[in-house]
């Protein structure tokens, strides 16, 4: 099990504050952030590369501080891979492999990850899916405690994604523990066990998907949710009983909201925009807000329209 | 001004240059007759003399490389109090006189010293020897080494060197098995320019050891003495004979560099 508790850590004029998260053996955390966050950060102080102002990180009790990032049983695998350009695909895959049956444990790996005819090729002359796999392979070989992946996903074409995040998730199935950084919140949502949420050094959220899809909390992450329809409430009117005064901001789904629909307590009128695929949007005086897609020929671009929404629909957000 | 009209004004300036590099380098060269050649290349003080300088430079390269290619990497990698200030110095010896560089080494390894007579009690002596003749040419030459395995290493992406540790590597292990050979093209180059500087080195190495003579210093002196026609032949047979060296090293180089990539 891994605890970070209360780790700050510091560069320059950025800081991460108090970081407190754990894991258990097995589980897939992804920690998601806009750029800036200090996500890679994060990373770097587990994998030791950074030292900490204050906090531990603790394995199975042990407290890893101490430890050089040679000797922390964590393997990181940064987001443009570093794999070694002076060495073949084999050799990187057994660059830190100490065991006497090196050779067959890089046969297995590259097994594993259908690299094997890659093998006495020069790194250049990998695609890019290929190199990921021969990353990956190299991070395994070790056999670490917590596999480390800075942005992993980030800027591949479709099908290498699709295939790398299967060969994640059967790393995962296998018992492999994953800790995975990222600026795509969905990658967060469809692949985590637990997702957190950094945000300016801090991390905000920690806690599964569907309670983070159910209860963002606050404006930043309902917008980092990609939320669809966010308004200020100082702007609406709405009864004491529903808005405590710590509540800043209200978001609700476009499902929620189609024309004709007249019977919610919240009132938003606008003009209304349709496309043609038959998506419908309303511009309002909080916003573009988009609605239920519908295929109406009766509805016509420009005209002005009332929408509602009811208390229940709608999340509250704190600022 | 039209772009081919630039192209042309930009040739004719490079002409220019190339002729002021090459005029005097030819003329020294196609100067002397065949039979000077075959004089000066039996003239045993100036095989003793191109010999001492080849062989002096090789060895302040190889051996001031131990301390300046670690020196380099943490100028690259490591932030330092004074790093500028460091850095400032190592560039000063190319930029004062090289007279003046061998006098400042002569304050220090001078036998009036405390530590030049120490190290002279220990069998170290450095004025008019051979170890006096590497040390002054180091002292003009190592930056040139210093300051490109510097930027070999800076253009090496951090994450290398971090990816290797966390797959257990330890940091020395690290430095020799993946710093060394990606920054090794900039490292080999900085040493043939170490080498180049060393061996032309006149200044320097004049003030902290006349003899064993160096072949700068022995054109110095035929110059002085009999005039340019006595000169120019041994002159022209170290350029020639540095030029070959030169080729050879670099072929070393660049052919190294193509079976590794």
């Amino acid at each position: 099990m891994l605890k970070v508790d209360n780790l700050s850590v510091r560069a320059g004029n950025f800081r991460l504050k108090n970081i407190s998260f754990q894991t258990e053996q097995g589980e897939y955390i992804v920690l998601a952030g806009p750029s800036g966050s200090g996500k890679t950060m994060l990373l770097e102080t587990l994998a030791g590369h950074r030292k900490p102002e204050n906090g531990k990180i603790l394995l199975d009790g042990q407290n890893l501080i101490p430890h050089s990032a040679d000797k922390r049983p964590f393997t990181l695998l940064f987001q443009e891979l570093a794999l070694f350009p002076h060495l073949n695909v084999a050799e990187n895959i057994g660059y830190a492999i100490k065991d006497k049956n090196k050779q067959a444990i890089i046969q297995d790996l590259a097994g594993q990850f259908s690299i094997q005819q890659h093998l006495n090729k020069k790194i250049q002359h990998l695609s890019g899916g290929e190199q990921q796999r021969v990353a990956l392979a190299r991070a395994l070989a070790t056999k670490p405690e917590i596999l480390l992946l800075d942005e992993p996903l980030s800027s591949l074409d479709k099908p290498i994604k699709n295939d790398l995040i299967q060969i994640l998730l059967r790393l995962n199935q296998k018992g492999q523990t994953i800790i995975h950084v990222t600026h795509d919140v969905h990658e967060a949502l469809n692949l985590a066990d637990k997702t957190g949420i950094l945000q300016q050094g801090e991390l905000t959220h920690f806690c599964n998907a569907r309670e983070l899809i159910q209860n963002p909390g606050d404006y930043f992450t309902a917008s980092f949710l990609d939320y669809e329809n966010i308004i200020p409430l100082d702007e609406l009117d709405i009864p004491a009983q529903y808005n405590p005064s710590d509540y800043a901001y209200i978001a609700f789904d476009s499902k929620m909201i189609e024309p004709g629909k007249q019977n919610g307590k919240i009132r938003i009128t606008g003009k209304l925009i349709q496309r043609p695929s038959g998506q419908l949007w309303l511009e309002s005086p909080y916003g573009l807000l988009k609605m239920k897609a519908v295929n109406n020929t009766a509805i016509k671009n420009n005209q002005r329209l009332t929408i509602s929404i009811d208390y229940e629909n709608v999340l509250f957000l704190k600022a | 001004m039209k772009r081919q009209a630039l192209q042309r004004l930009f040739m004719f300036l490079s002409g220019l240059l190339l002729l002021f590099i090459a005029a005097p380098l030819l003329s020294l060269l196609i100067g002397p007759e065949l039979s000077e050649y075959t004089r000066a290349a039996s003239d045993s003080e100036a095989v003793n003399s191109i010999k001492t300088t080849l062989l002096m430079a090789f060895i302040a390269t190889l051996v001031f490389s131990i301390p300046g290619i670690p020196l380099a990497w943490l100028l690259a990698r490591k932030k330092f109090i004074f790093k500028n200030f460091i850095q400032g110095m190592i560039d000063l010896p190319v930029v004062i006189p090289h007279t003046a560089a061998g006098i400042a080494l002569l304050t220090v390894v001078s036998p009036e010293t405390s530590l030049g007579s120490t190290l002279e009690s220990w069998g170290l002596s450095f004025v008019g020897t051979h170890t006096g003749i590497a040390i002054a040419m180091a002292f003009v030459s190592v930056p040139f080494l210093i300051n490109a395995a510097r930027q070999g290493f800076e253009l090496i992406p951090v994450s290398y060197e971090k990816t290797s540790m966390s797959l257990g590597v330890s940091p020395g292990k690290t430095f020799f098995r993946v710093s060394l050979p990606l920054a090794r093209h900039s490292i080999v180059n900085g040493m043939i320019m170490m080498f180049a500087r060393g061996m032309s080195e006149f200044g320097a190495v004049v003030i902290i050891a006349y003899h064993p003579v160096t072949i700068p210093t022995l054109i110095f002196e035929r110059f002085g003495a009999f005039g340019l026609d006595h000169a120019q032949p041994i002159a022209a047979l170290f350029v020639l004979t540095a030029l070959a060296v030169f080729i050879l090293l670099r072929w070393f180089a660049t052919r190294k560099n193509y079976a590794q990539s």
